[in-house]
């Protein structure tokens, strides 16, 4: 085992730097505090640590050691209930909350950067000890732009295009184009969302993005990061200023009301655009003959 | 998790020629005239963390959401 340490300490190292890599906080501000840095920081070593180990226990025929690897390995799985329960508990005090959907994506992010790790680990480790050390190196940079593919994503933008609104009352419904938003019964509440008020509409692409903007997750995640980007005048006990997103139903089409701290149109339409698409609410109805027909 | 009731009409607001309009268990609150209705309904609303809505019959409802 000792002529493997130093290929273990470079899997280890090269482990822990992916994690690194991959923790960043953008203006999903998720995690934005230091502690959740320390447990995302400490797991990533730990499943980096079991992954550098691996080769050399199997290659110094140490049967029991990779059994206890395969044991230490399954706790990870924990991350995820981990993050949901923590998320879904910040999310009762929020006044745009994120949603389940958007929860469930996020924590399912942070199980899979653990794997993402180990697979670094185990990688660079393995190359160091059979190919060399150059090998070593060059598979950690491949490692790390395969993680920066995988982190990518897609967004908005690539399924709906998003186009100005109208917003107008019809008696007292509130209105985004033709599409009914909510019945808003105070004058005064009226005139202020008539006068600061934007109202967006998201127009999908094809059947594969109507079905995405179909799903209420997906809304709401929307709905949150407009909120985070821009800022909401929602507060507590006042409805009339929550942000909303209703269906054409004949068109597809998602009409959003908010009403912003500051009415500027454009950085509302780029949140918009720039809210990743959620694995829940993915459904590719195109990818199949009958969906193709009924797209037609 | 909290558990909370939603989409409950929690008072209507009505004008006294209006009065005949609403009948049920709901609190009702009879007004003079449409300002003080919709100062009532604002109250109401601010007050109970609803959001007054417009039946658009001189009727107001004040619904927690």
């Amino acid at each position: 085992m000792e002529q493997y340490i130093a290929q273990v300490i470079f899997g280890f190292f090269g482990g822990f730097c992916a994690r690194l890599y991959m923790l960043r906080t953008d203006y999903r501000s998720y995690p934005s505090y230091p502690h959740g840095y320390i447990i995302h920081l400490s797991l990533g070593a730990i499943a980096a640590a079991l992954a550098a180990i691996a080769v050399p226990a199997l290659l110094t025929e140490e049967y029991t050691a990779i059994t206890f690897l395969v044991l230490c390995a399954q706790q990870f799985r924990d991350i995820r209930n981990m993050e949901r329960e923590t998320l879904m508990k910040l999310d009762e005090q929020k006044l745009v909350p994120r949603g389940l959907d958007y929860i469930e994506g996020i924590a399912k992010v942070f199980e899979s950067r653990n794997y993402l790790v180990m697979l670094v680990a185990l990688a660079i480790t393995s190359c160091a000890i059979f190919a060399g050390w150059g090998w070593g190196m060059a598979a950690f940079g491949i490692l790390l732009l395969i993680c920066r593919w995988l982190m990518r994503g897609s967004y908005i933008r690539h399924v709906a295009e998003i186009k100005p609104g109208r917003l107008y009352f019809e008696k007292s419904l509130l209105m985004v184009d033709d599409i009914v938003m909510m019945n808003v019964g105070d004058e005064s509440a009226r005139e202020k969302i008539l006068a600061e008020g934007v109202g967006i509409v998201l127009h999908p692409k094809d059947d594969d993005g109507r079905a995405i903007l179909n799903d209420i997750g997906q809304r709401q995640a929307i709905l949150h990061d407009v909120a985070v980007l821009v800022g909401s005048k929602l507060e507590v006990g006042e409805p009339d200023w929550t942000p909303m997103a209703r269906k054409n139903i004949d068109t597809g089409a998602v009409g959003l009301f908010f009403l912003p701290n500051e009415k500027d149109l454009d950085c509302i339409i780029e949140a918009a655009y720039r809210t990743p698409i959620l694995e829940s609410a993915v459904q590719k109805p195109l990818a199949s003959r009958i969906g193709r027909k009924a797209a037609d | 998790m909290s558990t909370v009731i939603s989409d409950l009409i929690l008072a209507v607001v009505t004008t006294k020629e209006n009065r005949d309009k609403v009948t049920g268990s709901t609190a009702v609150f009879i007004t003079e005239d449409q300002e003080e209705q919709s100062r009532l309904c604002l109250l109401l609303s601010r007050i109970l963390k609803g959001m007054t809505h417009d039946l658009e019959n001189g009727v107001f409802i004040i619904v927690k959401h």
